[in-house]
């Protein structure tokens, strides 16, 4: 099931390569899905902190599984999230 | 500008660590039932807790905590709901790929994350710079952990607007760390 997703990813990548400036489009696809990819994993960092019902869980297993770049945007995400956690409530600084 | 109170110096440090220690000996049955609510586990809620001293006072050498009794609630109320999610959602993940029989040993466990101290200063200092509207809805969310729709209602925004500056907030610090 791993190897159908890679595959369909690749062709994905090879059909927005068609195109006068084939280089040029291909990284500005990556950009765009590597941009998208990030939007989708904080979205799912941002869900999940407000409680994932077993619908939305499932989902979100099948999008991890689907590409190992989600898993690993998500995993920074995840770390991202953590580490704004220990941040201490903003102050305003004194005024002298 | 940074608005944030950095320790730069030793004694400093020092000082929030013994301070926060006190605080934590002085109330740590407290927290510990504070994570077992959430958690319904004891061995669990003592890891959480156990987690949350370390990882707090990393934050200690960094920050100035001004109520340290409240933080450390906090962020045990954080680590526990951040573990029992991944613990259940950890589980699902690997649920039916072999029978459960290999079920990675970090399972249970609270997670390996190693908090840098540049790390936490590059994220305080990128909140710090987020326009005042985009830093007070992550912070009500992230650390009150405010629904959407709680946090549209006190900002007089829309719910969608409250996720926009949400996703702008974690894109900021990622950026911080990402420029180092």
């Amino acid at each position: 099931m791993f190897r159908v997703s890679l595959k369909l990813w690749k062709i994905d990548e090879f059909e927005d390569s068609s195109g006068e400036h084939q280089g040029e489009t291909v990284a500005n696809s990556e950009d765009q899905d590597s941009d998208q990819v990030w939007h989708t994993a904080v979205e799912w960092v941002i869900r999940e902190h407000a409680s994932l019902d077993p619908t939305e869980r499932e989902e979100l297993i099948g999008w991890l599984n689907m590409n190992p770049a989600h898993r690993n945007a998500y995993d920074e995400a995840s770390r991202l999230w953590l580490l704004t956690g220990l941040v201490p409530p903003f102050e305003p600084p004194a005024e002298d | 500008m940074l608005l944030y109170a950095f320790c730069g110096d030793a004694v400093m440090i020092v000082e929030e660590q013994v301070e926060l220690s006190k605080v934590f000996m002085a109330h740590r049955s407290q927290l510990r039932w504070a994570a077992l609510k959430i958690l319904g586990n004891s061995e669990r809620a003592e890891d959480v807790v156990q987690d949350a001293y370390l990882k707090v006072s990393e934050a200690a050498a960094v920050f100035h905590v001004k109520q340290p009794v409240a933080y450390l609630f906090q962020m045990v109320r954080n680590l526990a709901i951040d573990h029992h999610r991944r613990i259940s959602f950890e589980l699902n993940l690997f649920e039916g790929e072999d029978n459960g029989l290999h079920v990675p040993s970090h399972i249970g466990m609270p997670e390996a994350t190693v908090i840098s101290r540049e790390h936490l200063k590059l994220v305080a200092k990128a909140i710090s710079e987020l326009p005042e509207r985009t830093r007070r809805a992550f912070e009500l969310h992230r650390l009150e952990g405010q629904t959407h729709r709680a946090i549209a209602a006190e900002l007089a925004i829309s719910t969608s607007l409250v996720n926009i500056l949400i996703h702008e907030a974690i894109d900021h610090c990622r950026a911080a760390l990402q420029s180092t």
